[in-house]
């Protein structure tokens, strides 16, 4: 089965904005839906440039951007994907 | 509470914007746009209708410029006028915490409560368990006399259904000391003759009606000035930020200060006084000996157990013997402690050699504001390298543990930590002054749960800060000559 890619930005404006420690989304996830995710981190995606924080931290699933990133959503989305 | 959330976003997009407006010269004329910004008409409110949370902005812009939110009396005086009086002070003042009346919920009192999901059983452990004759059944299910209420929880403790809750007041629970309460009109006032600046009110309100007084501007005018800046970094800052110690101290150097060091250095000379003094003592006859490197514990010990001021060491904290250090190489130049500690600010208003005091918080929101990648950056190569205990210092344990690793072996320690200053901490330290407690003659204590890696001012989980510190330590060499 196809792995779900898991991109979490590492810039520094998701990093303050509360980007630190998404990587724990994959507690919420089951033994099962864990070996399907992998997480990868990514330099600075470029989204926040343009002046919106409150949408920091970006993550992006499969290509798919997620904004305003938290542990719940990712892991909600990625069962999404698991379908 | 997780510092991961919507309160903590806020106050750092409030840093970011000031950092940016006063790098484009405009703080004095654009910052009371901040709330209109910030909250734009179009806006779902967060509260009760958009003015407020304006208003509430306004608030956390004053205290976000160094200024208390209990100084604003007059609603009518412009965040521009704030923010050209904090590019004119000389310095800061404490106290360091601030409450914003505005912003505080005036949560319900401490109390239990019975919920919908009593059964209004036949056995009622409740009524019969409870020392106070408090609790009635009324039309099938079980009240709570606040007047006879004593708050023990042993009602919580018997029911089977679990239908007991406690309702809490999220800032007064977190308080080690006491010193937050509700006022008159309910709204939380902190009564800084308590207040040992730890920070835990801040973390822990969930309407974040309590704020620090952010020095981020004092450091940008010093950043913008012709003297040398110096940025000394706390041992926790590993972990903190994408990238590596080295790319940070590049960060730092890309937002204009002239020389970065690590306050690790400061530790070893702690470390090695640390245990001359406790060899000293000990050889006088003294039972044991506290360390004395965690701010907020010493400001506990010197306004709620006096009785322990004696065992306190008065070796002094690493922060100050890296500040002396610079002051020392150029007694002209400014220093900046930036650390995950609240606490750090105060004990910088009282000392002399330390001129500011940045959290890692604020940090963040300059290399934000300043458009700084630091994953991108080449990081730069430190002068000297400190032990590996004194790096360490950042995690519950790492101070004894330090003293232990450089005094020989014939000193006899026997340390144990404190990890987390609670009510009940407090009073295991009250037995130790008072010798009821023997069990050890090296005491470590650290407000926060796990060190200073989970400081109120920090970004990076406890978890994985604690991991990348210990990374680094393994890294580093022994300060032991064993």
């Amino acid at each position: 089965m196809d792995k779900i890619t898991v991109e979490l930005c590492m810039g520094t404006t998701c990093f303050v904005m509360g980007g630190s420690g998404l990587e724990d989304f994959v507690n919420l996830l089951s033994p099962e839906e864990r070996c399907r995710v992998e997480i990868v981190p990514s330099p600075c995606i470029g989204l926040c440039k343009d002046r919106e924080f409150g949408k920091a931290p970006y993550a992006r699933i499969n290509g798919e951007v997620v904004p305003e990133a938290t542990v719940r959503l990712l892991a909600e989305k990625v069962r999404n994907c698991i379908g | 509470m997780q510092c991961q959330n919507n309160a903590t976003k806020i106050k750092r997009e409030i840093l970011i914007r000031l950092i940016e407006l006063f790098n484009k010269g405009e703080l004095e004329t654009k910052t009371r746009n901040i709330p209109f910004q910030m909250i734009p008409k179009e806006q779902e409110s967060m509260r009760c209708c958009i003015y407020k949370d304006r208003a509430i902005i306004r608030l956390r812009s004053i205290a976000a410029l160094g200024w208390a939110a209990e100084s604003d009396t007059d609603d009518s005086k412009l965040l521009n006028d704030y923010a050209r009086e904090a590019l004119e002070r000389e310095a800061l003042e404490g106290p360091v915490m601030t409450v914003l009346d505005l912003a505080c919920k005036g949560c319900v009192n401490n109390r239990y409560f019975i919920t919908d999901v009593c059964q209004g059983c036949l056995a009622r452990p409740c009524m019969f368990n409870c020392p106070k004759d408090a609790i009635t059944v009324v039309n099938g299910r079980s009240i709570i006399d606040p007047d006879k209420c004593i708050d023990c929880g042993k009602c919580q403790t018997v029911c089977p259904y679990n239908a007991v809750t406690k309702v809490s007041v999220p800032c007064e629970q977190a308080c080690p000391v006491g010193a937050i309460s509700k006022n008159k009109t309910g709204k939380a006032t902190i009564d800084f003759d308590k207040c040992t600046s730890c920070g835990r009110c801040m973390r822990s309100c969930p309407f974040g009606a309590v704020m620090e007084k952010s020095q981020v501007i004092d450091v940008a005018r010093a950043l913008k000035k012709e003297c040398e800046v110096v940025a000394m970094l706390a041992p926790a800052i590993v972990g903190q930020f994408p990238g590596s110690l080295e790319q940070i101290a590049a960060g730092l150097v890309k937002l204009g200060f002239d020389r970065v060091v690590e306050v690790a250095q400061g530790a070893d000379v702690t470390t090695v006084k640390e245990a001359e003094e406790f060899i000293e003592r000990m050889a006088k006859g003294e039972p044991f000996m506290t360390t004395s490197c965690c701010p907020a514990y010493v400001q506990s010990v010197k306004k709620h157990i006096t009785d322990l001021l004696p065992y306190v060491s008065e070796t002094r904290t690493p922060m100050h013997y890296t500040a002396a250090a610079e002051k020392e190489r150029n007694k002209d130049c400014v220093t900046v402690f930036v650390g995950p500690c609240v606490a750090k600010r105060q004990e910088g208003f009282d000392d002399d050699c330390v001129d500011y005091v940045l959290t890692f918080e604020e940090l963040g929101t300059f290399f934000v504001a300043n458009n700084i990648e630091i994953e991108q950056l080449d990081g730069i190569v430190f002068d000297s390298q400190p032990s590996r205990e004194g790096r360490g210092f950042a995690i519950t344990g790492g101070v004894a543990g330090a003293v232990e690793a450089y005094a020989p072996d014939d000193a006899g320690i026997k340390s144990v930590s404190i990890n987390g200053l609670s009510a009940k901490a407090l009073k295991k330290l009250q037995m130790y002054a008072e010798g009821k407690l023997k069990d050890a003659n090296l005491i470590e204590v650290m407000t926060c749960e796990g060190g200073c890696v989970a400081g109120a001012g920090a970004m990076a989980t406890p978890v994985s800060a604690s991991r990348e510190v210990k990374k680094i330590c393994e890294a580093s060499c022994s300060i032991s000559k064993k």
